[in-house]
């Protein structure tokens, strides 16, 4: 959260609400009711207040009102036998006391339209060396270590609350030796070649020495004798096959290769009921296309330590295809071709083929086979269930679209390893910080570098070690690692960082730093901006800030309980994040109102997210717009199952946390933090009380009531969605679900599909808010009294989401630091 | 003789209201400790979802409840406390307070963060063992430990790996390479520092501070580096366990293989601070039962506290495992066990009234230790933290995260 809202959103309430009633005396009120025990004389408990000021200006002084307020909430000072305020009082002066910490809190965090010296967070480090280094941080992530970043409000690039220590720069050393590492190449370029491999996929003999199980013939995998290789569940066993030609060792380079798989989905429709678990029945068969890393495995399992799925296709026919992927694959990986929504493990299907349906003339004859491989073998081949059956696979690469390739140059120029000398290898560490910092080098702050690289050379490292180290001393450097705003109005070089960190993740481009070095980029701004949102990198800004913005790490911190069957079986997750950022990057390349967020009757959809949604008629494993009708329970992010599953705990919903969730980021209201003391509710499912019935006592309770009052409606009408976006009508113990609530200003609504409407009646509180969550996540700080012109311009100028992120770019509080 | 703490130079700077993290000093080390001495350990232990009060807690002074039945052996040598907490909240947001007292998000306030009790310890070991601390734990852990720049130390979730670090000596080849690295490294901190010290010219004084956290780093990486050389050349342990392979286990599996290590790597003195985690995640599907996050819901339904308490008999009965370990390896009266979590009551995500255990440490134990329940004679968990940090051999230290004082009503120290 931003710390602006309240004061906006709330500004002119606050100010009826101050000429209605007159402004309660805090030190009368402590006079009156505290001081005799927690004053000059006594302090009992260690606790004082008649000398606490009346300004709140450090944290003690916050904490100290803020357990004032917690004993107050509770009723649980003054004691019974002490003079005690009235209930109005009481309320009156929480109130006021409660606005008061949520201002002082504001003020400390308030770093007076600066941003602090600010750090590239892990995820801008990872996109940086990406494309300083042009290499493929998809699949390699130089950050993977890195510590998680601090947040503030959910934020991960504010520059005062981000941390740098020791952990941290020992992973900046061991990422830019690998990065340095996996640039350079000076050798010639790699061959392409075509490896092909039909069926069988698995070695025998002596061939098959020291490879994974996944390569060995065994009982459940590898029918012998057909000309295809059937894959029966998604798990490991019988579920995955490799690919021989890469098996010791994955593929010698990287580069860009082409992978082709012939397959057909077989007897997707079966009648064997529950026996193949939660296989939805008629289903297309998904193929997957993944590549994995088994380095560092052992023969007994074969599992990966690194994998990254290539591609996903529906199969519908019994008819072979040959399914083609095209990318870039790491040195080290190999190919591995999967059944993703397979049924159950073939080991566990084979026994409850035999165990269930046993007396089925397909079967009998198989069951009672004392050979287990015979036996297993026979059934499999007598089962008339979903398979995915594989004739071949072919791998072809690589191939480079250039050579050396461009991270490469960027380290070496044109640079062969025979033209290293002191004075080559002086230029190229100085061409390439400049590259790295983002701009010239300030005094002095390269020369330590160069003194570094000339020593090392003396000491007898060779050319090459001595520029590498250099190179790397670079990677590791303040100039690297931070950015570089100064105070004041940016310069052109700042403002290119600032905006490239912004709409790309990352660092400027060539274009960018070529402006900020002419010192044009000012006039150009907005040309370069719409440049930008339509470069393929700005798909970073779209994944990051929704990321931050609904706090989609929650999914991953509690993900989905293992319940939740279809969530894994279908891919659910990924689905949901693809939906939302489809609907962003819709809204923001069609200039639509923030409004439409809420408003939108249609959204981006597979299959089987269709399905989790109940709605019917979605072929395919690609994403792709559907219309909803208008009964729909769906439309809008409020709909969205990444809203619904972030907002969850992956086990069961809570309208407190939904509500909350919902103020903070649609509505930019960030109700106080609950009283320490206040007993958390206890859920009871046993079935006598619903989770309305628990908060109602809690609400009875006036100081409790006065912020449930605000923050429980919107979670209540989310409750027909449950922990991971389904639609229900009741609670696991046939509780019926009650959707119904009053929002703050006294509007009812009876169920989600009103509650929707009457969100969509706020879009201009939602407008605000998202503005403001833009500009925080576009400056790297939270925003302060000085910004709320900036917002109210923006606001004011501006609709389309793409014209509210240019105003942002040309606004004050972007241009100045 | 144990060997007098200096903690002087970082007392004197919080008295100045200097809160730059310090690192590492070797001066705040223990690097002398006398052959004849034993040193004294300590192994915090925390898991995510806390225990199911009403089985873990026993209603009177003694230990019997059912999810310490498991440690029976044991009960003349723990200590159960009711009623400790650090009047945190926030659920699941709130457990990774549970060693320090603070979350992560007010760590800002604190002269020391949110540095949790183990690191307080690893800091005052120093170099006088191969490692300072040992943080393991299944899968990504449960935001266990951190350190005083507020970073949270990701535990070792491999065994196998937890092993090599122990036991397995690089060839020689290897160490060259490494004596190398690690020389070449501490010249391009030189140039680092340098570096910094131009882009500190340009920056105002708020940047400055922060810059300061880097420069703090390059200093923290320096002393580790140092330590590293020193221990290069050391020869390492000889396991007295078969070698511990790099392979697929079940979590059930490679918890009593993570005791295993510990308890070997205090035997050895390869580390005298080891903590240990275990996360939501922990799969117990390998016991039969619904998931773990699952079952902690239980909302009062008799059929999920039944599997719960299961999976909780089961960690405390791998705990007594390693208790017993320790008792056999004569390392039981110089080591300190906390055990417990920063969850309170996980089906009501309540960080109050904490589950916690002392075992060991040569201590008196009290069986089961009731605390004052009223508001305001609670005492604060971090108190015990404090005096189990004095009794470490940091007697001087003042405070520990919110600490009021000692923990008073039990001789620790």
């Amino acid at each position: 959260m931003t710390t602006l809202p309240i004061s906006i959103i709330f500004g002119g309430f606050f100010l009826l609400a101050g000429l209605a009633s007159a402004e309660p005396s805090v030190h009368a009120f402590l006079n009156s009711y505290c001081t005799q025990c927690h004053g000059a004389t006594n302090h009992k408990a260690d606790r004082r207040f008649d000398t606490l000021p009346f300004s709140i200006t450090t944290w003690d002084h916050l904490g100290a009102y803020q357990e004032i307020v917690d004993q107050l909430n509770l009723s649980a000072m003054p004691p019974d036998d002490e003079p005690a305020p009235s209930e109005e009082e009481r309320a009156a002066m929480i109130e006021f006391l409660q606005a008061k910490i949520a201002k002082a809190r504001a003020g400390i965090d308030d770093t007076g339209g600066h941003t602090v010296l600010r750090r590239l967070n892990a995820w801008e480090y990872r996109q940086t060396i990406g494309d300083l280094l042009g290499l493929h941080v998809d699949s390699w992530n130089p950050a993977a270590d890195f510590p998680a970043e601090v947040k503030a409000h959910g934020f991960d690039n504010n520059g005062a609350r981000l941390v740098t220590s020791g952990m941290l720069l020992g992973h900046y050393f061991s990422a830019a030796e690998e990065a340095v590492k996996r640039a350079t190449h000076f050798g010639s370029r790699p061959e392409a070649k075509t490896h092909a491999q039909k069926s069988p996929f698995y070695f025998e003999g002596k061939a098959k020495e020291g490879l994974p199980k996944l390569y060995h013939v065994d009982r459940f995998r590898f029918i012998p004798e057909t000309p295809y290789t059937d894959l029966y569940g998604r798990h490991y066993r019988g579920g995955h096959i490799g690919f021989l030609p890469t098996a010791r060792g994955g593929l010698k380079e990287s580069g860009q290769y082409t992978i082709r798989v012939k397959a057909a989905a077989v007897d997707r429709v079966h009648d064997y009921g529950n026996v193949l678990g939660d296989f939805r029945n008629g289903d297309p068969l998904v193929l997957e296309i993944a590549s994995v890393d088994r380095r560092g495995s052992v023969e007994s399992t074969g599992n990966i330590s690194h994998e990254v799925i290539l591609k996903r296709v529906e199969l519908t026919t019994d008819e072979p295809l040959w399914i083609e992927w095209t990318g870039y694959l790491e040195k080290h990986y190999e190919p591995s071709v999967r059944f993703r929504n397979g049924p159950i493990a073939a080991k566990r299907m084979v026994r409850l083929l035999a165990d269930k349906l046993g007396d089925r003339p397909e079967f009998a004859p198989h069951v009672n086979v004392e050979s287990k491989q015979d036996r297993a073998h026979g059934m499999l081949k007598a089962y008339k269930g979903p398979k995915l059956r594989i004739w071949e696979v072919q791998i072809e690469g690589p191939h480079f679209e250039e050579w050396p390739p461009r991270g490469h140059r960027t380290l070496y120029g044109n640079l062969r390893e025979s033209d290293l000398s002191r004075q080559s290898i002086a230029q190229r560490i100085r061409a390439f910080a400049q590259r790295a910092f983002r701009r010239p080098p300030v005094e002095n702050e390269l020369e330590p570098i160069e003194r570094l690289v000339a020593a090392k050379l003396e000491e007898g490292l060779t050319h090459l070690e001595a520029l590498q180290l250099g190179l790397q001393a670079i990677l590791c450097a303040p100039g690297f690692v931070y950015f570089h705003e100064a105070e004041g109005k940016l310069t052109d070089y700042a403002l290119a960082s600032r905006l490239s960190y912004f709409l790309w993740s990352s660092m400027p481009d060539g274009e960018l730093l070529a402006l900020a070095a002419t010192g044009s980029l000012k006039p150009h701004l907005l040309e370069q901006a719409e440049r930008m949102l339509a470069d393929p990198k700005s798909d970073r800004f779209v994944t990051h800030f929704i990321r931050r913005w609904l706090n989609v790490d929650n999914i991953g911190e509690m993900p989905a309980s293992r319940e939740f069957l279809s969530y894994y079986r279908d891919n659910l997750g990924e689905a949901m994040q693809s939906e939302t950022e489809m609907f962003f990057r819709h809204i923001l390349d069609k200039n639509l109102p923030p409004r439409e967020f809420l408003a939108a009757d249609y959204s981006f959809l597979n299959r089987e997210l269709a399905l989790h949604y109940d709605v019917e008629g979605i072929e395919g494993n690609a994403m792709q717009r559907v219309a909803f009708e208008a009964a729909s329970n769906r439309g809008g992010l409020l709909g969205h199952g990444l809203l619904l599953t972030a907002s969850a705990n992956g086990v069961d919903t809570s309208p407190v946390i939904r509500g909350v969730y919902l103020q903070e980021n649609l509505l930019g209201y960030t109700p106080p933090p609950p009283p320490d003391d206040v007993p958390e509710i206890e859920p009871d499912i046993r079935g006598a009380l619903t989770i309305r019935d628990q908060l109602e006592k809690h609400r009875e309770i006036a100081t409790c009531a006065e912020c449930h009052r605000k923050i429980d409606p919107p979670g209540f009408a989310l409750e027909n969605y449950d922990a991971v976006g389904a639609w229900r009508t009741e609670y696991g113990a046939k509780m019926p679900i009650d959707a119904t609530g009053a929002m703050a200003n006294g509007d009812t609504f009876e169920n989600p599909g009103q509650f929707r409407q009457l969100m969509i009646q706020r879009s201009d509180r939602f407008k605000r808010c998202l503005v403001e969550k833009l500009l925080t996540y576009a400056l790297g700080r939270d925003l302060g009294a000085r910004d709320r012109d900036a917002v109210d311009k923006i606001i004011a100028t501006s609709n389309g989401l793409r014209d509210l992120i240019k105003a942002i770019i040309q606004s004050d509080s972007f241009g100045r630091n | 003789m144990r060997t007098k703490p200096t903690l002087k130079r970082r007392q004197f700077l919080r008295g100045m209201g200097v809160t730059l993290a310090l690192p590492t000093l070797p001066s705040t080390g223990r690097a002398n400790e006398t052959a004849e001495t034993s040193p004294r350990r300590l192994v915090c232990i925390g898991n995510h979802l806390g225990y199911y009060h009403g089985n873990f807690f026993p209603g009177d002074e003694s230990l019997n409840s059912p999810t310490l039945q498991p440690l029976r052996p044991h009960w003349d040598d723990i200590t159960v406390f009711s009623h400790l907490d650090h009047r945190l909240n926030g659920g699941h947001g709130g457990v990774h307070g549970f060693l320090s007292g603070i979350k992560k998000e007010e760590a800002a306030g604190f002269p020391d963060k949110n540095i949790t009790v183990d690191q307080m310890a690893a800091e005052y070991v120093g170099s006088a063992t191969r490692y300072s601390s040992l943080t393991t734990g299944i899968d990504k852990g449960t935001h266990l430990c951190w350190t005083r720049a507020g970073v949270s130390i990701p535990p070792i979730n491999n065994p196998a790996k937890l092993f090599q670090a122990l036991f397995v000596e690089s060839d020689r080849k290897g160490r060259e390479v490494e004596r190398k690295r690690l020389m070449h490294r501490s010249s391009v901190l030189d140039a680092l520092r340098e570096s910094a010290g131009a882009l500190n010219k340009t920056l105002n004084q708020t940047d400055r501070d922060k810059l300061d956290q880097y420069l703090t780093s390059v200093r923290e990486i320096e002393q580790r580096l140092q330590m590293s050389q020193e221990w290069l050349d050391r020869p390492k342990p000889r396991a007295t366990i078969e070698e511990v392979v790099d392979e697929e286990r079940l979590h059930i599996d490679e918890i009593a293989l993570f005791y295993d290590l510990i308890a070997l790597a205090l035997e050895t003195d390869s580390t005298r601070v080891a903590t240990f985690e275990i996360p939501m995640g922990f799969q117990t599907a390998e016991l039969q039962l619904e998931s773990y996050h699952a079952l902690s819901h239980h909302g009062k339904t008799p059929g999920r506290i039944e599997q719960l308490a299961v999976v909780e008999s089961f960690l405390t009965s791998k705990l007594n495992g390693f208790l017993t370990a320790l008792k056999n390896k004569g390392l039981f009266d110089d080591t300190l066990v906390v055990f417990g979590s920063g969850m309170g009551d996980g089906s009501k995500h309540s960080n109050r009234d904490l589950p916690v255990m002392l075992a060991g440490g040569g201590l008196e134990h009290r069986g089961h230790l009731i605390c004052p329940q009223e508001d305001h004679r609670r005492i604060p968990l971090c108190n015990l933290f404090l005096s189990a940090l004095h009794w470490f051999g940091m007697e001087e230290l003042e405070h520990f995260g919110r600490s009021t004082g000692t923990f008073a009503p039990m001789e620790i120290a």
